[in-house]
C-alpha cells in the first residue's frame, strides 16, 4: 500500500488548518525543486506526528521561526513577538496534530497517531530513519518558508531491521 | 453554564476558549484541564454541565476518560474537539456515549450547532 494523498489534497488540508483557523497567510506553493536547498537553511523549528498501523509513515512540518511565531501569536492570541519557545513547540505541534488528523482519512489503513514531537534550532534538516517522503507541499512568503512532508515507511520489517 | 475544555496543548485550550465566546457563549465559566485524568478530577471538583475533550492526550485519552465516566455513571456530555476525523472513531466515540464531535479546524458555527442543547 502506498500514499494515495495527493499534493492539493495535501495543499487543502494545509490552508484549512493555518488560514481558516488561524487567519495565517503562508504564502504562495513553491516548485519542489526550487526549495529542496533552500528550507534546510530557514528550518528552525520541525514537528512531527508519526502514523502507525497496517501502513505507518509520518507526518513533518518545517518552518522558520517567523511563520512559526504568527502561527503561535495566532492561537494564543498575543502579540507575535510576546512568542515564548514553548509557546511556539506548543503551536507548532498542534499544527502537526491537526494536519496530520485530517490526513489520516485519506491514508490507507492507517490506526493511530502519535503525540506531536517539536525540534527547536537553526538550519534543520528534518527526516525520518527508515521512511522516505511521499508527498510535501512548501511554501514561501518571502524569507519564509513552512513545508509540510508525508513520510512513508517502507514496512514494518524495514523499520525492525 | 460551566464547560470544562481538556487538551494538553495549551494553544488549543485557548483556541477553544475564543471559538465558545465567539458562538455565543462568553458568560460561560470555562475549567481546563491537560489530560483525562485531570479532566476526571475537574469533573468530580467543578461539576460542568459540559465537556469539550481532545481524543489523543498523554496520561488518559479522551475515549478513556469517556469511558472511565460512564463506567461511574457520570452522565455529564461531554463532545470531542479533535483532528480524528476518521468514521472508525466516530463510531467508537459515539458508541461510548459522546454528545457530539467537532473535528480541527473547526469554526465558531460548530460550537454554536453542539452546544445549544446544552445551553
Amino acid at each position: 500500500m502506498h500514499v494515495t494523498v495527493s499534493e492539493p489534497d495535501l495543499a487543502e488540508i494545509v490552508e484549512g488548518a493555518t488560514s481558516m483557523m488561524l487567519g495565517l497567510d503562508l504564502g504562495e506553493i513553491a516548485p519542489r525543486d526550487a526549495v529542496s536547498d533552500v528550507t534546510p537553511s530557514r528550518c528552525a523549528i520541525g514537528a512531527s506526528v508519526q502514523f502507525t498501523g497496517e501502513w505507518s509513515g509520518a507526518l513533518v512540518i518545517g518552518c522558520d521561526e517567523s511563520i512559526g511565531n504568527e502561527a503561535a501569536a495566532a492561537m494564543f492570541g498575543c502579540e507575535v513577538d510576546r512568542v515564548a519557545a514553548d509557546e511556539l513547540a506548543d503551536a507548532l505541534g498542534e499544527l502537526a496534530n491537526m494536519i496530520a488528523g485530517n490526513v489520516k482519512p485519506l491514508l490507507p489503513a492507517t490506526t493511530a497517531l502519535s503525540l506531536p514531537t517539536v525540534v527547536q534550532g537553526s538550519h534543520l534538516l528534518l527526516g525520518i530513519p527508515g521512511a522516505t517522503p511521499a508527498v510535501g507541499v512548501t511554501y514561501q512568503r518571502g524569507a519564509s518558508v513552512f513545508s509540510v512532508e508525508i513520510y512513508e515507511r517502507a514496512s514494518k520489517a524495514a523499520v525492525i531491521a | 453554564m460551566k464547560i470544562l475544555i481538556v487538551d494538553d496543548s495549551r494553544a488549543m485550550r485557548m483556541i477553544v476558549k475564543r471559538h465558545v465566546a465567539q458562538a455565543g457563549f462568553e458568560g460561560c465559566e470555562i475549567v481546563e484541564a491537560e489530560n483525562g485524568r485531570e479532566a476526571l478530577e475537574a469533573i468530580r471538583a467543578a461539576a460542568p454541565d459540559v465537556v469539550l475533550s481532545d481524543w489523543n492526550m498523554p496520561e488518559m485519552t479522551g475515549i478513556e476518560l469517556l469511558e472511565a465516566l460512564r463506567a461511574e455513571g457520570v452522565t455529564v456530555p461531554l463532545g470531542f474537539v479533535t483532528s480524528e476525523s476518521s468514521p472508525d472513531f466516530k463510531d467508537r466515540a459515539f458508541d461510548a456515549g459522546a454528545a457530539f464531535m467537532i473535528t480541527k479546524p473547526f469554526g465558531a458555527d460548530d460550537f454554536t450547532r453542539c452546544l445549544a442543547p446544552f445551553v
